[in-house]
């Protein structure tokens, strides 16, 4: 498939490209819309690659990054705002938090 | 191991410090509030923000202090030099600047008569200015507010004859942090939140670890050093005169979580900036009246954090979080940092529930005190040096 958004070596994770967000408010946002089955999976399947994709990355400076690397790093990161989800609160959600929508990040 | 596991060591160190009850009525009452306007916020230097959100000429913020019911305008003149001013047009006392920050295009406007006023407050242009009588447009540059930086950090002061300089305000704080690496981190990432709780509620809150290993047991639990695998211990407290600092240790016992250990492993850089001024792994310091500064060790160079808690009622505030790191070099460095702030803001959000759960508890006025321990020292201090404050007329 020439329409490929990955780099090449990480084509198998196309069926996740929903994940690849640029800002927290929208990672935040898949990771409340999206059942927590779901989250499992993505957890499973990025996490197994985690290393691969930073030693990969890192052969850029960050801040000149080519787009399909940007992608790739934008759904590490979607990584990392679920993977306390699922490796310590094991719940979409967490107890006695503040309401997510009142805790507005600006970056 | 620096921290010694010891019983009320804090208060054999300040002795001076109370250890009676502290009362709940200064978290509670309007009436105090109103005070706290005049005594302690149009009083006391206040951070508004740091430089670097303002880096070149003409660059602005606006920040609004409802507790005084004061818009700041904090511009970077063509001199290069910050200032800070009502956000008032002199004329017939409009706002003048509508956006929360951006760049000024040569002149201020105001959106009423067009008046137009530099970067550095000067008023530059009346329209019509001959149909008015013997105007001296020198005297209607913009309201100027006392503004000093210390290490970026920029503060302002709205006495009009403010009692002692910024300098000698921070006192120790200033020494034991002077010339470190502050500028060579950038804000990241901010977090603001309205609570419907009293500014000094989530503040205290925030002032101690005491509650660590149960409020956040979830969270960041196990991640500081703990007293028989139990309780948080500090290693080391410094009070000053306005302000204070407390420290702590990391927890080599921490488990880290498959993610986090991962990132750690694969967190690098070649520059490696540090704190050389560091008391512990992460030093707590109170500035008084509203801000904590935060600093913190990790992998690959230190970062820090700022609080601001901004009343805006007796029973509401706006707590603004900002985290500055280095700026990351590589993937591994920036999806490492960002596990870390996302790690910290579910804390912090645990944090902002319960701040609104104890507001409403005071509020029902079933205790009329507080009781606090050795480990809850500094929040006694913060008390003390309020009602001092409060009781200058």
């Amino acid at each position: 498939m020439s329409t490929s958004q990955l780099p090449e070596a990480f084509r198998d994770l196309e069926p996740y490209i929903a994940w690849s967000l640029s800002s927290e408010r929208e990672r935040i946002a898949k990771r409340i819309a999206t059942p927590m089955d779901e989250v499992i999976e993505f957890h499973g399947k990025i996490s197994a690659r985690l290393e691969a994709i930073i030693i990969y990355l890192n052969q850029y400076p960050y801040s000149q990054m080519p787009e399909d690397g940007q992608r790739l790093c934008d759904m590490a990161l979607s990584l990392v705002e679920i993977s306390n989800l699922v490796e310590m609160y094991k719940n979409p959600a967490v107890l006695n938090m503040i309401e997510p929508e009142r805790f507005v990040p600006y970056e | 191991m620096q921290t010694r596991m010891i019983d009320k060591q804090w208060s054999e160190k300040y002795p001076g410090v109370g250890k009676g009850p502290v009362a709940t009525e200064p978290c509670i009452s309007p009436e105090y509030f109103e005070r706290e306007r005049e005594l302690i916020f149009r009083r006391h230097w206040l951070n508004v923000g740091r430089v670097d959100e303002i880096p070149t000429a003409g660059k602005y913020f606006v920040r609004e202090l409802e507790v005084c019911k004061v818009s700041v305008l904090v511009v970077r003149g063509n001199d290069d030099q910050v200032r800070a001013f009502h956000n008032v047009c002199p004329h017939r006392g409009n706002t003048l600047v509508l956006n929360e920050r951006g760049t000024c295009p040569g002149r201020f406007g105001c959106g009423f008569h067009s008046w137009a006023f530099t970067p550095e407050g000067k008023l530059a242009f009346v329209p019509d200015e001959e149909n008015f009588f013997d105007l001296d447009k020198s005297q209607y540059g913009l309201s100027a507010i006392n503004c000093e930086v210390w290490e970026g950090f920029i503060f302002i002061n709205l006495a009009p004859m403010p009692k002692q300089s910024l300098r000698e305000f921070l006192g120790g704080v200033a020494t034991q942090l002077d010339n470190s690496p502050f500028s060579e981190m950038k804000l990241l990432k901010t977090y603001k939140v309205e609570e419907n709780a009293n500014w000094k509620t989530g503040l205290d809150a925030q002032n101690e670890l005491y509650h660590l290993p149960f409020q956040h047991r979830y969270t960041i639990g196990d991640s500081f050093l703990l007293k028989d695998g139990k309780y948080c211990r500090f290693s080391n407290v410094n009070l000053y005169n306005y302000h204070s600092v407390w420290s702590c240790e990391y927890n080599p016992a921490h488990k880290p979580l498959p993610t986090e250990a991962l990132l750690n492993r694969m967190d690098s850089a070649l520059t490696n900036i540090r704190f050389d001024k560091r008391i512990s792994d992460f030093d707590w310091y109170l500035i008084f009246p509203n801000m904590a500064l935060l600093l913190f060790t990790g992998p690959s160079g230190d970062f820090f954090m700022t609080y601001n808690f901004w009343p805006l009622s007796v029973d509401r505030c706006l707590w603004e979080m900002r985290y500055h790191f280095p700026p990351a070099e590589n993937v591994g460095q920036r999806l490492a940092q960002e596990w870390t702030i996302g790690q910290l803001r579910d804390t912090l959000m645990e944090d902002a529930f319960q701040h609104e759960k104890i507001q409403k508890g005071l509020a029902s006025r079933a205790c009329s005190h507080m009781v606090m321990q050795d480990e809850e020292i500094t929040i006694r201090h913060f008390h003390e040096v309020l009602e001092c404050e409060m009781a200058k007329v």
